[in-house]
């Protein structure tokens, strides 16, 4: 199980107070045979994920940007809480980074677009 | 400007033949890499000006007047620093045989023993580099040496220079 994963579901059964299987689904609104596989290892989605931070959040007194950094999941998010932190040099060196990295892809998965700058 | 490796291969090679044009199916024979790898590449050295494309049997063309402007850029320490750190990613991701990386304690002994061995690689390596003559791109090897810090690397990496 992921250490996310576990982390929230062993703050909402504290929280909770060791509730039934069935209290959790109707609380959460997630399917009662998904919790128990959720409860058997099986990968948590982010919509779940953020229903129970939501709940652990409203209920408990942890910090909210602990369990907010440790949820970032998208590329932008993660991207935009880089550029707060990196001086204008290094945001450069990190845009030219991933420039690469991008042009990488293209030149990789690209099926060749040389057809239309031929043309062009 | 952002130049690849590949890029930055193909633009050597077009520049030392130096002739007028290319097909795909040349560069790829002669750098031994995919034609689809080549035909991107080329696509991403048109975006850039780089090459110009005449339809022709060999329709690539390097355009000298745009890397005469770029070549300073080309030559930069941060450039070649990023092409060295790609490198060195590269040997890693595809850890071969030959490729050892070691996090060991050394006595000053030890150390000096290797500080020694390294100064006697690289200067051999930089006599066999003199009396060579440039060769296929396909036969070059990389050769990665050195020593340093655990400490001062990982320190290095949090918090830079």
């Amino acid at each position: 199980m992921h250490p996310l994963q576990q982390f929230i579901l062993q703050e909402y059964w504290n929280l909770k107070g060791n509730p039934s299987l069935k209290y959790v689904a109707q609380e959460t609104g997630i399917q009662l045979t998904r919790i128990h596989r959720l409860m058997n290892s099986h990968e948590m989605r982010i919509s779940e994920f953020s229903i129970f931070k939501d709940l652990v959040e409203k209920k408990s007194h942890l910090p909210t940007l602990t369990i907010n950094v440790a949820s970032k999941s998208s590329l932008a998010e993660l991207a935009q809480e880089l550029e707060d932190f990196l001086d204008e040099e290094e945001k450069i060196d990190f845009a030219s980074l991933l420039e690469r990295e991008i042009k990488k892809q293209r030149i990789k998965k690209t099926k060749s677009n040389s057809v239309l700058l031929k043309s062009a | 400007m952002e130049i690849l490796l590949v890029e930055r291969a193909i633009l050597e090679l077009m520049i030392s033949n130096n002739k007028k044009g290319y097909s795909v199916e040349e560069i790829a024979k002669e750098l031994s890499y995919p034609e689809l790898v080549v035909e991107n590449t080329l696509s991403e050295l048109m975006v850039l000006r780089l090459v110009n494309y005449r339809a022709s049997k060999a329709p690539y063309e390097l355009n000298r007047l745009e890397l005469q402007k770029v070549a300073p850029l080309l030559r930069s320490k941060q450039e070649k620093e990023k092409n060295i750190k790609e490198l060195i990613n590269s040997m890693f991701s595809s850890m071969e045989e030959e490729t050892s990386f070691n996090r060991v304690i050394l006595d000053d002994f030890e150390e000096a023993k290797i500080a020694q061995m390294i100064k006697e690689l690289n200067d051999f390596i930089q006599h066999v580099k003199k009396n060579k003559k440039k060769s296929a791109h396909s036969k070059e090897k990389v050769i990665f040496v050195g020593m340093n810090n655990y400490h001062d690397l990982v320190l290095k990496d949090v918090v830079g220079s």
